[in-house]
């Protein structure tokens, strides 16, 4: 089966201390998110700043794939300590180290109800199999667009993300 | 609609709290027996009942996962008539990781180490994925998008999660844990109770002369995000309604072509409300049977879409589905909800559905292979 080729609408990058860079009213929702969030969320506000999507495109059309090895490394810290320290697990720690929190506050945010994705594996190795979801998606028109999000740890707890806003 | 490679289902395990053989593991669904049993905890949590494994490898968090994962995968390919394994063929795995959370070592690494480590034991190609309680299901949804796309030919897709303490405490402070039983759709259900597992499914291209043993076809998928929060569901259905609608679109059917369902029947106030008036309203003209197999596995979590894939198959190729355990008074009377004893049925096409932490909502469609 052959897919149509994906087109790269616009494409951004952030790093992990991007927090600042946020807009306030983003900084205020996302305060106690996990900082691996942040530039998920930051690449993909900047994106919708800066093209405009077809006008009758609904947020149900717009979908969300992470592929990377980053994931919320604090708050999966802050969990095992809860367990070891205090003999339970606060809901608020629980629930941001789900390994999909930035595409759930993405989609939230922004209020995009496509299929969305988190493939846990280096951005390099899972690149292949991540287009052809997102062809598939598009194709089927279970989207209209894929913000396509490539994660990569660099070390020294240093990170950093690309986003690419595609479609066909 | 293209034209895409149709994809089978030639093998299947999976490791439960009723057991790990297959028949028999079925066999006691359909006498509605439970495997939530009491799992004594240093921890004071809301319940103490769990669908723990029954017989356990060890008791190291890390080396339960990988174990009875590995186990688990050789299973179904042994099954699929698999004995010989290569880097083509690709292992697709989903959990919600609460074993790392547990863990130690784990709990800093790449999310992708575990993975790997069961992949090259068993020289196999890993992709690992993680969409909370639809992790299983979303890896059975890539392995039939990549072998539809011609980039596979056989994929070996579930997923696994252990019982933690940590996702143990953090249910019961959550109160999304019921402090009595998981009864899915009762009007007197009160919560979930957590369970582990593994479960995973061969995939493989449909050739024209296949002579092996097949199950099922894997017709179509469909997911969607419910854009409500980290936990919370989207209150109005509309997140598991796209799932459904995109999966039928794939497997080019209609809703009124759905005979059975598995639901995702969590046993919480809210999913069980939400779910079942999409139900009600999606099939208003022609009700499938509705099934849930949580009260029996308990919720698996990262390996519960396997688990429910697995009984949605062998439902349709037994023609009967297990009867709800501990449900008595339904929460919908337009739905029907097999109680006390098996319903026989004469589906062709079923849909199993399993909803996430985060939004995740995927929907696949199986039909019965008749040969």
């Amino acid at each position: 089966m052959t897919y149509s080729s994906l087109k790269i609408l616009h494409e951004v990058s952030a790093q992990e201390d991007c927090f600042d860079q946020l807009p306030d009213d983003l900084k205020r929702l996302t305060t106690m998110n996990d900082p691996s969030v942040w530039p998920v969320l930051l690449t993909t506000h900047s994106i919708l700043r800066a093209i405009t999507l077809q006008h009758d495109v609904s947020a149900s059309q717009i979908s969300m794939l992470v592929c990377g090895n980053v994931y919320p490394a604090l708050y999966a810290k802050k969990v095992l300590l809860e367990v070891q320290n205090k003999r339970r697990v606060s809901p608020l720690s629980f629930i941001n180290a789900n390994a999909g929190a930035a595409i759930s506050v993405c989609c939230t945010t922004f209020h995009f109800q496509g299929p969305s994705l988190n493939l846990t594996m280096p951005s390099e190795n899972g690149e292949q199999f991540a287009e052809i979801l997102i062809k598939k998606w598009l194709n089927n028109k279970d989207a209209n667009y894929v913000f396509w999000v490539s994660t990569k740890i660099l070390g020294d707890d240093r990170y950093e993300v690309r986003n690419r806003l595609v479609s066909i | 609609m293209l034209d895409k490679n149709r994809v089978i289902v030639t093998g299947m395990s999976w490791c439960t709290a009723l057991g790990d053989e297959l028949m028999p593991v079925w066999q006691r669904l359909l006498h509605a027996e439970s495997g939530l049993t009491q799992l004594p905890s240093s921890y004071t949590l809301r319940n103490n009942l769990a669908g723990a494994i029954v017989k356990p490898v060890t008791q190291d968090i890390d080396e339960k996962l990988h174990e009875i994962t590995k186990n688990t995968v050789q299973k179904a390919l042994l099954d699929a008539g698999i004995t010989h394994t290569s880097q083509e063929i690709l292992l697709i795995v989903g959990t919600s990781f609460g074993a790392r959370l547990d863990s130690e070592i784990s709990n800093q690494q790449s999310l992708h180490i575990w993975t790997d480590s069961v992949a090259e034991e068993l020289n196999l190609t890993p992709i690992a994925l993680s969409t909370a309680c639809s992790s299983a299901s979303d890896a059975m949804s890539i392995g039939a998008a990549l072998i539809e796309a011609g980039v596979a030919d056989i994929c070996v897709c579930g997923g696994a999660d252990m019982l933690s303490d940590a996702k143990l405490l953090a249910h019961s402070a959550l109160g999304t844990m019921s402090p009595t039983i998981l009864r899915s759709f009762d009007q007197n259900r009160d919560g979930t109770i957590l369970g582990e597992g593994a479960g995973f499914i061969v995939l493989e291209k449909h050739q024209k002369d296949i002579s092996k043993k097949v199950y099922a076809y894997l017709l179509g998928s469909g997911c969607a995000n419910d854009a409500a929060g980290l936990t919370s569901p989207d209150d109005t259905g509309n997140g598991i309604r796209l799932a459904i609608i995109r999966s039928i679109h794939d497997a080019q059917l209609t809703l009124n072509d759905i005979g059975i369902i598995n639901a995702h029947g969590s046993g919480t106030l809210v999913n069980d409300r939400v779910e079942s008036s999409v139900y009600s309203e999606m099939f208003a003209g022609n009700q499938p049977l509705i099934f849930a197999t949580k009260g029996a596995f308990g919720h698996s979590l990262g390996a519960t879409g396997a688990l429910e894939a697995i009984s949605l198959i062998l439902a349709l190729c037994e023609q009967s589905i297990p009867p709800i355990c501990h449900l008595h008074t339904p929460i919908n009377d337009n739905l029907v909800f097999p109680r006390i004893h098996p319903e026989p049925h004469s589906a062709i096409y079923g849909l199993s559905l399993t909803i996430g932490f985060g939004g995740f909502n995927t929907s696949l469609i199986f039909e019965r292979y008749i040969s």
